[in-house]
C-alpha cells in the first residue's frame, strides 16, 4: 500500500491519494480516480515508456559464398551492376533503359539464402500490365502496345525478408463523442481515456528492397509476395533473366522494416480497443530481440516507356501479376472529361432549376 | 377479493381511455368569455378530434390579462401546470385588458408537435397558422379565429399542407414578435445567381472526379505497414485496461431567429410563437 501511496495521477501527474468513500485513489488536481491494481498496471506500462523501441537482428545462416559463372553488366547510365548467366545476352537497364556492358566475370556478389521463381511469363506480365491499362480513360491511347511489351524484361531484385516476434506495450489516446441538444444550445461531450494494450504479434518475411536502383514504391507496389513458392536459391532459376546485385545493405534496411513492424503492430492492437469514437497511439514501446532475416531474389518483370520525353517505369509481380507504376496523363484527355463532366452537370441543372 | 380485483380493472380500463387531459372540458379555457356555449361545443368537437387522431392535447385559452407575465412564459405555464399531456399545444389569446394593438396571441407547444413544426414553427409553419388566424382576431371574430387556427393546425399535423417561405410573400402582416430580425427571402432567387451555383457545382464535380481518376493512374506507393506479413492467430493480448481520464463539454448556443424562439419546457422538446393584435 505504501508504494501506491507514492504514486503520481498517470492523468496530470500531480499527487494522488486513498479516498476511503470512493475506496480507490484519488487525484486532488484532475479528479481523476484509480483502482489499486489499475495502478499497478499502469505503472508497470510506464516503466516500459522509459525505454525506446528496441530491434536485434541477425542473418539467419544459410548460403554464405559468392556467386560465380555469371557475366557482370553495368548501366552506364544508373550504374546498376546486373549479373547475367554467361548464355544469356543482355543490352538494356531493366531499371532506366539504358544501354549496359559487360564487365566481366560476376564477383562479390553473395548467393542469397532463397529465391521465388518466375511464374509469369513476358506474355503474361503484358497482359496483367494491359488488365492494368484498362479502365484508365485518362491515358494515353496505344500507350502499352505490343511492341513495347515485348521490351519488358525480367529481373530478379534483391531482397532483405525480415522476421520477427514483436512484444507491444501500447497507450493509446481513445475519446467518445455524444452529441446532445436543449432548445437554447448544442453540447458535445468528449470523453478521454488511456488505453493500454500489452501482447505479442509475429511477423514473417516483411519485404525490403535491396537494390537503391529499385524505387522503393515501386517495389512496395507489387507486394505481396506468395512466400509458399519460395525455395532455396538454385543458380538454374537465373537463365534467361538478369539479377540485381544488392547495393543496400541489411543493416541500411532494418530502419524500413522496423518502421513498418511498429506501425502494424500499433494498428493491430488498436483493433482490439473498440467501442472508442477516436484511438490514436500515444506511446508505444516495440521489442523484438530475436529478430532474424535472410536475403532473397524476388521475380519482377520491369518495363520503361518513353511519353512526351519522360520516361514512365512499371513494375509486374513476377509470382502474381501485380503491377505498380505511374501512368502518364492525356492532357487532352484530362481536359475533355472535365469539360464533358462540368457541361453534364451543367446540363442536368437546368432541368431542376427551371 | 374478485370484486376488488374486478373494480380495480374497471378503473384501469376506464384510466385507458381517458383523455389525458384532467376533464374534458379543460381543452377550452374560455376566461375572457368570447366564446358562446354553442361556438365552445363546436370547436370542442374539432379540437377532440385532433387530439384523438394524433395523441396529443390541443388547447385553447383565453384570459383577460397575464398579469405582467410574458405571453410565451404565461402560455407555457398554464400548459405545464394544468396537467396537459407530453405531447400538445396551447393557443393563447390574451386581451390584455382590451388594450387594441397590445393583445397578445401565442402558441405553446411541446412533445411530437414540436417534432412536426420543430423550432422554425413560429415563424414559418406556425407563422403563416398565426397570419391566417391575424385578421379574425384583428376583426374581433374569434370563433373563426379559433376555427381557423384548429383547421390549419391539424392541416399541418396531418402533413396535408407545408409551408414555403419562398412562395409566400406577403402572408406575413401585424407586428409579430419575429420583429423583423428574420429576413424572409421573399424574392426568388435570380437566374443569373442560380446559373452561377450550378457552374460552380459542375466544376468541384468536375474537379472531384477527375481527381479520382488521376490518382488511379499511380499505384507506386511506399508502404509503411506490414499486415500482409502478419503471422495469422499470432497476436496475443497479455494485459488490456481501459481508464477514463476526464471529460470536456463544449456547449454552443444555437442560431436565434427572433426574441420569441423556442423555449425549453420541463427539459422536453419544446417551442412557440405567436403576435400582437
Amino acid at each position: 500500500m505504501s508504494s501506491i501511496l507514492e504514486y503520481k495521477c498517470p492523468n496530470c501527474a500531480s499527487d494522488i491519494k486513498f479516498d476511503s468513500s470512493s475506496q480507490k485513489f484519488k487525484c486532488e488536481s484532475c479528479d481523476a480516480s484509480f483502482t489499486e491494481e489499475e495502478l499497478n498496471t499502469i505503472h508497470d506500462f510506464e516503466q516500459n515508456f522509459g525505454e525506446e523501441s528496441s530491434f536485434n537482428w541477425e542473418k539467419t545462416e544459410t548460403n554464405a559464398g559468392e556467386m560465380s559463372g555469371m557475366n557482370e553488366y553495368i548501366c552506364e547510365s544508373c550504374a546498376a551492376h546486373l549479373a547475367v548467366d554467361e548464355t544469356t545476352a543482355a543490352s538494356e537497364c531493366p531499371y532506366c533503359g539504358s544501354p549496359i556492358i559487360m564487365k566481366g566475370q560476376l564477383a562479390g556478389m553473395n548467393t542469397p539464402d532463397c529465391v521465388i521463381p518466375f511464374k509469369l511469363d513476358k506474355k503474361a506480365a503484358g497482359e496483367a500490365l494491359k488488365a492494368f491499362c484498362k479502365g484508365k480513360p485518362l491515358l494515353p491511347s496505344n500507350f502499352v502496345s505490343d511492341n513495347k511489351i515485348k521490351e519488358m524484361k525480367g529481373v530478379y531484385v534483391p531482397f532483405w525478408l525480415f522476421d520477427c516476434d514483436a512484444d507491444a506495450n501500447i497507450v493509446y489516446d481513445a475519446t467518445k463523442v455524444r452529441h446532445w441538444s436543449d432548445s437554447n444550445y448544442n453540447y458535445t461531450e468528449t470523453r478521454h481515456y488511456n488505453v493500454y494494450r500489452s501482447g505479442n504479434i509475429g511477423f514473417a518475411d516483411i519485404p525490403v528492397d535491396g537494390s537503391s536502383k529499385m524505387d522503393d514504391a515501386y517495389m512496395d507496389g507489387v507486394e505481396p509476395y506468395n512466400y509458399r513458392d519460395m525455395t532455396e536459391f538454385n543458380p538454374g532459376y537465373l537463365l534467361g533473366y538478369m539479377a540485381d546485385k544488392y547495393d543496400v545493405t541489411a543493416e541500411d534496411s532494418f530502419p524500413r522494416a522496423e518502421t513498418r513492424v511498429k506501425n502494424s503492430t500499433e494498428d493491430a492492437f488498436r483493433s482490439t480497443v473498440v467501442g472508442y469514437s477516436t484511438v490514436v497511439p500515444k506511446m508505444s514501446n516495440i521489442k523484438a530481440d530475436k529478430g532474424k532475416y535472410k536475403y532473397a531474389l524476388l521475380p519482377v518483370w520491369m518495363l520503361n516507356s518513353k511519353y512526351n520525353g519522360e520516361m514512365y517505369t512499371f513494375a509486374v509481380n513476377g509470382q502474381t501479376g501485380k503491377v505498380s507504376g505511374k501512368l502518364p496523363i492525356d492532357k487532352k484527355k484530362f481536359w475533355l472529361y472535365f469539360a464533358g463532366i462540368a457541361a453534364a452537370i451543367i446540363a442536368i441543372g437546368q432541368f431542376f432549376v427551371f | 377479493m374478485k370484486k376488488i380485483l374486478s373494480v380495480f380493472l374497471v378503473i384501469f380500463i376506464l384510466a385507458l381511455f381517458t383523455p389525458t387531459a384532467f376533464a374534458q372540458g379543460e381543452f377550452i379555457v374560455d376566461d375572457a368569455d368570447l366564446l358562446t356555449e354553442d361556438m365552445e361545443a363546436t370547436l370542442e368537437s374539432q379540437i377532440l378530434s385532433i387530439n384523438e387522431a394524433y395523441s396529443i392535447d390541443v388547447v385553447i385559452h383565453t384570459t383577460m390579462s397575464t398579469d405582467g407575465e410574458e405571453i410565451y412564459s404565461y402560455c407555457e405555464n398554464f400548459y405545464l401546470s394544468n396537467g396537459y399531456a407530453q405531447d400538445g399545444l396551447v393557443f393563447v389569446i390574451n386581451l390584455n385588458n382590451n388594450e387594441v394593438g397590445n393583445r397578445d396571441f401565442y402558441t405553446y407547444y411541446q412533445g411530437t408537435v414540436y417534432d412536426t413544426f420543430g423550432d422554425e414553427a413560429y415563424n414559418s409553419d406556425y407563422g403563416y397558422v398565426n397570419s391566417a388566424v391575424l385578421p379574425y382576431l384583428a376583426n374581433e371574430d374569434y370563433y373563426m379565429a379559433l376555427q381557423t387556427y384548429l383547421e390549419l393546425t391539424e392541416s399541418y399535423l396531418s402533413g396535408e399542407i407545408t409551408y414555403d417561405i419562398a412562395d409566400d410573400e406577403g402572408v406575413f402582416v401585424g407586428d409579430y414578435y419575429t420583429d423583423g430580425a428574420v429576413e424572409y427571402s421573399s424574392e426568388p432567387m435570380s437566374p443569373v445567381v442560380k446559373e452561377l451555383i450550378i457552374i460552380v457545382v459542375a466544376l468541384v464535380v468536375a474537379f472531384i472526379v477527375t481527381s479520382i481518376m488521376k490518382s488511379k493512374m499511380n499505384t507506386a506507393v511506399i508502404k509503411t505497414e506490414a499486415s500482409d506479413y502478419m503471422k495469422n492467430g499470432s497476436m496475443k493480448v497479455t494485459r488490456s485496461l481501459d481508464v477514463f481520464t476526464h471529460r470536456h463539454v463544449t456547449k454552443t448556443a444555437k442560431p436565434k431567429n427572433n426574441s420569441s424562439g423556442s423555449r425549453s419546457g420541463g427539459g422536453g422538446r419544446s417551442g412557440g410563437g405567436g403576435g400582437k393584435f
